[in-house]
């Protein structure tokens, strides 16, 4: 295809040129590339650079460290609600810095508009790398009370307006569910035909009552929907490719009996990780999302897990396991520990710093002892690396924010309930032009042919 | 014929040897400064330099800079527990920078010929980088003029391209 250099003296006849580089060379340049922008753009210049982009061996980013690509934040936001209603939870865009400097019009190409059923049919949960996920808003959930069961879920990509349906896990539909999480795969064993989107599974965990037990007494379990397991996202019996997890000796062994699925409350997702408080245990609930594996931790002497609020990222941003637990007393004290979870263990719990906070908020605008009297009378509306944001129950209305390093508080009129990341994808959809087929559709003629699905 | 040249040595910089380049240029350099190159390594450890490393793959003038920057980075392989090489770490970075803004495309793609031909690892990632770089913040369109490469797509397939990936392409 292209003329390679053979020896010096074709190359003392015309100037050298990026056309006389070997393809191995011009994949070591192209692996370099600084932005996904920048590869895309690449891939659109001549069709020997997007032969070797759109070949599935071509490693893209995967051995060097780069700056996160990160596109811009999805927040699921809320204005001061009135009352106690949370029925519109709109999700707005916020484009990082980066992405405008690269030139990404990310209004344009972050809207959630080609979603089937409009965006109002679905309810933002988890996000990873380029993808996100979002789970059909059910209209069973009771008012005040989410007890949600098992959704339908949708796996989408913003950028290139894809989307894959999953459909809810049929033997468990009736269960309850604690929630629903992208696990990324290691990409080497995703292929550009396959694209992105089969690089992942996605977990869920659900409550699973046991039957002829009395009060409700039940279990966790994990769910996983894995894309890879029947090789295809090809219409195939429902739930072919829903399994269960099975749990880990040591899980099965000390068994997980929980009273209701209302006694595990979700705390945070940090570092790989989920947690929730099991109330009455004094336990938490961690999902490790890399093993798929459900555990039980007991919580330090000190900590009751009825107080416990949040945990959230005590690093900064960079997943190396610090995590920060927010808890709140009868007293209305907050209390934030410091602690971490590796791979295999997790960290003591050392107390960083407390604060009253019916003396530290006396001079917020709108402050009334009320708030305050009868046991822990705040929640937290939103929790981020950084700080934590609480209203009283009596009123949702009055948030303010305390800043987990300096203890600080300030008012606060709106507030993200959660903030998902969404990356510029590395791979970018190569399926124009990438090589002429000869059989038309009629079986595939190379690796890289794309018109067996046509 | 240089035999005997090759077979000097200077004081501590171990033996030397003589790279001939593809017109007949000819360097001296310490077995240390050339056994960056991956290729010479295994050559001097087959002990076939005797005579001269004959490299008809690299013109004079890039060999020139190949060496220059094998003289540079002799250091950094070698000793690790040198103190006096810490303070130059910066002085490094500065050359490399200044070899690989300089150069002009043809030489650029010399020089990362010469760096894969050699084997020479740092050398060629650098020159790769340099080369990535300048994709930064370009079009295809602009691509295409800076390296000099022609368009072989149809304006159909173009425009499948560009809707295919619409993010990447707002001018």
């Amino acid at each position: 295809m292209v003329r390679r250099r053979s020896n010096s003296k074709s190359a003392a006849v015309s100037p050298t040129t990026l056309g006389d580089l070997p393809d191995k060379l011009l994949e070591h340049i192209l692996v370099r590339v600084a932005s996904p922008v920048w590869l895309a753009r690449a891939a659109g210049t001549c069709k020997r650079w997007r032969r070797l982009l759109a070949n599935d061996n071509f490693p893209f980013h995967m051995d060097r460290r780069l700056p996160n690509p990160v596109a811009g934040l999805y927040h699921c936001s809320r204005r001061r609600p009135d009352g106690r209603g949370r029925s519109s939870r709109p999700i707005t865009f916020v484009p990082s810095s980066s992405a405008a400097a690269l030139g990404v019009d990310a209004r344009r190409h972050f809207s959630l508009d080609f979603l089937p059923g409009g965006l109002s049919s679905w309810e933002l949960v988890d996000s990873h790398g380029s993808l996100l996920l979002l789970a059909a808003t059910s209209s069973t959930r009771r008012r005040g009370h989410r007890r949600r069961l098992f959704p339908d879920l949708v796996v989408c990509e913003p950028v290139t307006r894809r989307y894959k349906l999953i459909p809810r896990m049929e033997e468990m539909k009736h269960q309850r569910c604690l929630g629903v999480f992208l696990q990324g795969y290691p990409t080497r064993t995703s292929s550009n035909r396959s694209s992105i989107m089969s690089s992942l599974r996605v977990i869920c965990v659900v409550y699973i009552e046991y039957s002829g037990v009395s009060d409700g007494m039940g279990t966790v379990r994990a769910c996983v929907f894995d894309p890879n397991g029947s090789n295809s996202w090809k219409p195939r019996p429902r739930s072919a490719c829903w399994y269960m997890f099975k749990p880990t000796w040591n899980m099965a062994w000390r068994g997980l009996h929980l009273r209701g699925s209302e006694h595990a409350r979700l705390l945070g997702h940090v570092a790989g990780a989920v947690f929730w408080a099991i109330g009455g245990d004094d336990a938490l609930l961690v999902l490790d999302k890399r093993r798929t594996e459900l555990e039980v931790l007991r919580l330090p002497g000190s900590v009751r897990a009825s107080e416990l609020r949040a945990i959230v990222d005590g690093g900064n941003g960079d997943n190396d396991g610090k995590l920060r637990a927010v808890c709140l007393d009868e007293e209305n004290v907050v209390r934030v520990f410091a602690t971490w979870r590796g791979e295999h263990s997790n960290g003591e719990w050392v107390l960083q710093k407390s604060l009253r906070l019916e003396e530290s908020t006396m001079g917020l605008a709108g402050y009334k002892a009320g708030y305050f009297r009868g046991g822990a009378a705040m929640v937290v509306a939103a929790a981020s690396a950084g700080s934590v944001v609480l209203a009283p129950v009596e009123d949702m209305t009055w948030m303010f924010s305390v800043d987990l390093e300096t203890m600080e508080i300030a008012e606060c009129e709106e507030v993200s309930v959660a903030v998902y990341p969404c990356e510029l994808p590395w791979r970018p959809t190569l399926r124009a032009c990438v090589t002429r087929c000869e059989r038309r559709g009629r079986g595939r003629c190379s690796h890289i042919c794309i018109c067996d699905d046509a | 014929m240089a035999a005997a040249a090759a077979e000097a040595t200077i004081d501590g910089g171990g033996k030397m040897i003589i790279l001939i380049s593809a017109d007949g240029k000819r360097f001296e350099v310490t077995e240390a400064v050339a056994s960056q190159s991956q290729l010479i390594s295994n050559m001097i450890e087959d002990d076939c330099t005797e005579n001269g490393v004959r490299l008809p793959n690299v013109d004079g003038d890039i060999l020139t800079m190949v060496v220059d920057y094998c003289n540079m980075h002799a250091g950094d392989a070698a000793a690790d527990g040198d103190t006096t090489k810490a303070s130059s770490t910066e002085e490094l970075k500065k050359f490399d920078a200044e070899l690989v803004q300089a150069l002009e495309n043809p030489v650029l793609f010399k020089l990362i010929l010469a760096a894969n031909f050699l084997n020479i690892k740092s050398l060629l990632d650098m020159t790769c980088q340099r080369v990535a770089d300048m994709m930064s913040g370009k079009t295809p369109e602009q691509m295409r003029e800076t390296f000099s490469i022609e368009n072989d797509f149809t304006p159909e397939e173009e425009a499948a391209i560009r809707q295919e990936n619409a993010w990447a392409f707002d001018d």
